[in-house]
């Protein structure tokens, strides 16, 4: 960390800062970009100075400088990273991204289109116990039984009578716990 | 970079908008490209992805780019180079995906040693731990060659990384939460060298004062654009620039030159003769505007000013902030002007 004349920030240096959209940060800086102009903050407490020791998962921000609204200089620290510590796995990242990929698919899936949040709700309390999917508006659960809106225990058609009665069953319980959580949960 | 590609993030955009997905790569001078994503934040002007729904590619331009979030991130692998269950078997994993990724991973390796220099393993990290990384290290070399040649140094300081310019000073920006507008240009930027622009900042009102001590004149900036050498067309190379800015002028001075209605100062040095025909000197002297003497002589070295209305005399001289001009249409030759002083006017022949 070298300061040429005033005060100057280097790598390590703990500092808290406000954005012009309002985030209050405060972190060790990372590292900075200056053709892009990006400061790289590891929020939360230092990190611990020994290379050995087990990392700890912080939040990490890219920040563009220019949005920085008030800054400063908390304390001095030395350089969070340890270079000889630090590797890349291809093969690993790129199997992150796919998996984390189908994961967001199949989670994009789970959202209801043009359905009401209690509806949303209902869909997520049912897909704990019974394989549940969306088909338009309407929630199949075991691809054979047909739960329409407003979502109640009588709106349950289709399947075998003995998985119908189970469906609502679990239907009507789950919207009594949604209830006794709150009026703001369905 | 690489480090996040892959991983949940959340990228707030200068009006105020959160979108949540998948990092899937970044060029900041660009953009940063998500995948999978989705807002979940609303912003003052909206934009067109409405809130909640998914977008299988979206790319957020770096105009746009405020900040990025990555949560529970840890810096440095879990584990470390040494241990035998973690890398070897991550190392194993990458050598039996690299037939598969091998295209990809010529491009990418490459990326990683001369884009991103936080990283520098493809060259040094895996070096004397066992087989399985000299293997790595053997295969990279091969698939690029180039990276050992390049070599983004770990025993140095990383360079993006060691300094950091003073992001807050003296300056403030206003607060803007309201408007999607980012704080004027230069604030925090750093603005990288540019052929045609000089040392000196850029300024659009450049005051220089006219002194003995001046820069020499081809190198001082015009009208906020940055230019070293401006030539007006047409005219002999000892007319000097035009100087866009105010002049100092003697207060004290007898009212010389007071007003003018004319749109341009020009300023010309008396080329070889002066008044008396002695040699003029080409630096500016501190007395420019200095009043006018009485005597002939005190014109050496004293430009006469070009003006085309007549001089206003017995009055305070003002600053004059000239409005802006053109360069090459303003500087003329001149053949004769009307230098007043107070004892009357003289004739001047350039």
């Amino acid at each position: 960390m070298a300061a040429a004349g005033g005060e100057e920030l280097a790598v390590g240096c703990i500092v808290a800062l406000r954005t012009t959209l309002g985030d209050d940060v405060q972190g060790q800086i990372i590292a900075f970009d200056r053709l892009s102009n990006l400061l790289v903050i590891q929020e939360g407490a230092a990190a611990n100075a020994n290379a050995n020791a087990v990392p700890t998962r912080r939040n990490l921000r890219l920040i563009k400088a220019n949005y920085i609204n008030h800054f400063s200089l908390l304390a001095k620290g030395d350089d969070p990273l340890h270079l000889h510590n630090c590797f890349i796995d291809l093969g690993l990242i790129h199997a992150r991204e796919n998996a984390a990929l189908r994961q967001a698919h199949l989670d994009a899936e789970r959202i209801g289109v043009g359905v009401t949040a209690e509806a949303q709700s209902i869909f997520d309390a049912l897909s704990k116990t019974l394989p549940v999917r969306w088909e338009n508006t309407d929630i199949l659960v075991m691809n054979d039984i047909r739960v329409c809106s407003p979502y109640l225990p009588d709106n349950v058609s289709g399947g075998a009578p003995a998985a119908n009665e189970r469906v609502k069953k679990v239907l009507d319980s789950e919207r009594k716990r949604l209830q006794a959580r709150g009026p703001g949960q369905l | 970079m690489l480090c996040i590609v892959g991983l949940p993030v959340e990228v707030q955009v200068k009006d105020g908008s959160v979108y949540s997905g998948i990092f899937h790569s970044a060029n900041f001078s660009h953009g940063v490209v998500l995948k999978k994503a989705k807002k979940i934040g609303e912003g003052k002007h909206g934009g067109n992805v409405p809130l909640g729904s998914f977008q299988d590619t979206l790319v957020i331009l770096s105009q746009d780019f405020v900040q990025l979030l990555v949560k529970d991130f840890a810096l440095t692998p879990e584990g470390d180079m040494n241990s035998t269950n973690v890398k070897e078997g991550t190392l194993t994993k990458s050598i039996a995906n690299s037939n598969q990724v091998e295209n990809k991973s010529i491009v990418s390796k490459e990326k990683v040693c001369m884009s991103d220099v936080k990283v520098p393993s493809c060259n040094n990290a895996p070096s004397t731990n066992g087989n399985g990384q000299s293997k790595v290290v053997a295969k990279e070399s091969k698939l690029n060659p180039s990276a050992r040649a390049f070599s983004p140094s770990i025993a140095k300081p990383r360079p993006v990384t060691t300094m950091v310019p003073p992001i807050v000073n003296t300056y403030n920006a206003p607060n803007i939460k309201s408007v999607g507008t980012p704080p004027p240009n230069g604030a925090y930027n750093i603005v990288p060298p540019h052929p045609f622009v000089s040392d000196k900042p850029l300024l659009y009102n450049n005051i220089y004062p006219v002194n003995g001590g001046v820069t020499p004149a081809y190198s001082q900036p015009i009208l906020g654009c940055q230019a070293t050498n401006v030539y007006p067309v047409g005219v002999a190379s000892q007319y000097r620039p035009v100087q866009i800015a105010p002049t100092y002028m003697n207060p004290n001075a007898p009212s010389v030159m007071a007003a003018r209605t004319g749109p341009t100062m020009c300023m010309h040095p008396i080329p070889q003769v002066g008044v008396q025909g002695a040699p003029i000197p080409q630096a500016w002297p501190r007395t420019m505007f200095n009043p006018y003497p009485h005597n002939v002589p005190r014109f050496q070295g004293v430009p006469p000013v070009c003006m085309t209305p007549p001089p206003m005399t017995n009055v305070s001289p003002p600053i004059i902030i000239p409005g802006p001009m053109p360069i090459a249409p303003t500087l003329r030759p001149v053949q004769s002007i009307m230098v007043p002083t107070g004892a009357g006017t003289y004739p001047m022949k350039l």
